[in-house]
């Protein structure tokens, strides 16, 4: 199956149908995903600020982030379903939609920088867990986090007036 | 009840704990906010009388609660109460007002800034994106510093190392909010007024940073029920305004 035939096939699935025709449904699941991006990345900004070592610095590094991550992990999970749903209504415009395309690189870039931190940056972590300002790797760590989840925000706003 | 922290610089005696007295007054400032200025004033006359003996309640609770070395906040808002009680007992206020705000939206309408966003679909669409973006802060900012207020994120960290630079995020993305809201309000002035969905954005709006400047003055910055209460209210208030801006964009 090419990639237009998959998108064909989810705007034919009956949740894709349901969004698209209900009067409702389509401004119920956007509000579910503004209010999930909000939280998501809303909340994880501060752990990329900590990594920054800009705010939060009275606390660890791994302590932020367990404290974070359970508000952003719920806001990820809002923000992934709802996308998904939305997507699978819209799949066809979506393909052939540059900044859907853009949003998809940034949101892919995001990622790959969660991985490379998590497996590679965070190794050494107990070194430089307290420190005020973390070392150069960990601090470009979260600022490729912030300008991957703006560049996200801005491709998907752009989407929506681009799109139909 | 916990202890009182001050963040103020003045290193002078007790402040006040907030009681139940100030969450009324809180309260009561909220609803006033919410309907002294609405058609429902208007219309239902009884609302105008409610409203200005609600400001009078407001003001006897300020001057009683104000303490002797009482800050610029303070000040302010005890004029700003002063003029609104005025307002709301010249009778015609809240019709009046709303047709001269009507009367200004359609100026505002024909201004060379507004026709240049109205006829560029692409200038609209970064200006919303950039909108979501200060939104994004301002959440973020509201949910970090309520839940610390709260008690609930980082309680065993100091409150100002946690409220300060949430305060400062909340600040920066409601800049951005502004200045991209009043641009992208500008070619559709007199339909977004007429909005309920707007009103509502507008009316949370305002009860939020009414939250937030209390919070932020520095006698109210205590890790007591009241404070705890405040500090969620002000971020359920935000995520309420982040909702209804969603729904007046997407049900227009």
């Amino acid at each position: 199956m090419s990639i237009p035939q998959i998108a064909e096939w989810l705007e034919g699935t009956s949740v894709a149908v349901l969004v698209r025709e209900s009067a409702w449904g389509f401004p119920i699941v956007v509000a579910i995903h503004i209010l999930g991006l909000t939280l998501s990345v809303g909340m994880v900004l501060w752990f990329d600020l900590r990594l920054l070592g800009v705010a939060l610095r009275g606390s660890s590094v791994s302590a932020v982030y367990r404290r974070i991550i359970p508000w952003a992990g719920t806001g990820f999970a809002l923000m992934f379903a709802s996308g998904a749903i939305l997507l699978a209504a819209y799949a066809t415009s979506a393909h052939g939609n540059v900044y859907f395309r853009a949003k998809v690189i940034a949101l892919f870039l995001a990622g790959l920088n969660a991985l490379v931190y998590h497996r590679f940056t965070e190794r050494h972590r107990s070194r430089w867990d307290e420190a005020a300002r973390p070392p150069a790797a960990a601090r470009m760590a979260g600022l490729i986090s912030i300008v991957a989840w703006a560049t996200v925000i801005l491709a998907g706003r752009m989407m929506s007036y681009t799109m139909f | 009840m916990g202890r009182v922290i001050r963040l103020g610089t003045s290193p002078s005696g007790p402040r006040p704990r907030i009681g139940v007295a100030g969450v009324a007054a809180v309260a009561l400032a909220i609803y006033w906010i919410l309907l002294g200025g609405t058609e429902a004033g208007h219309v239902l006359a009884p609302f105008r009388a409610l409203n200005a003996a609600l400001g009078g309640i407001l003001i006897w609770f300020w001057i009683r609660r104000m303490p002797s070395e009482r800050d610029r906040i303070d000040e302010i808002a005890l004029v700003g109460l002063c003029a609104f009680l005025v307002a709301a007992a010249l009778s015609q206020f809240p019709r009046a007002s709303l047709d001269a705000a009507v009367s200004a939206m359609a100026w505002v309408e024909g201004s060379g800034v507004a026709i240049a966003i109205r006829e560029s679909l692409l200038l609209t669409a970064a200006l919303s994106a950039f909108h979501l973006i200060g939104a994004t802060l301002v959440g973020g900012g509201a949910l970090l510093g309520g839940l610390r207020i709260g008690g609930v994120l980082f309680p065993d960290q100091a409150m100002a190392d946690v409220v300060r630079p949430a305060g400062r995020a909340i600040l920066l993305g409601l800049s951005i909010s502004i200045v991209t809201g009043a641009l992208l309000f500008s070619p559709r002035a007199s339909m977004a007024v007429a909005n309920g969905f707007f009103q509502l954005k507008m009316g949370l709006l305002v009860a939020a940073a009414a939250c937030h400047a209390i919070l932020h003055s520095r006698r109210w910055h205590s890790e007591d029920q009241a404070s705890g209460f405040l500090g969620l209210a002000r971020s359920m208030l935000y995520i309420a305004v982040i909702l209804a801006g969603s729904a007046y964009i997407l049900l227009e």
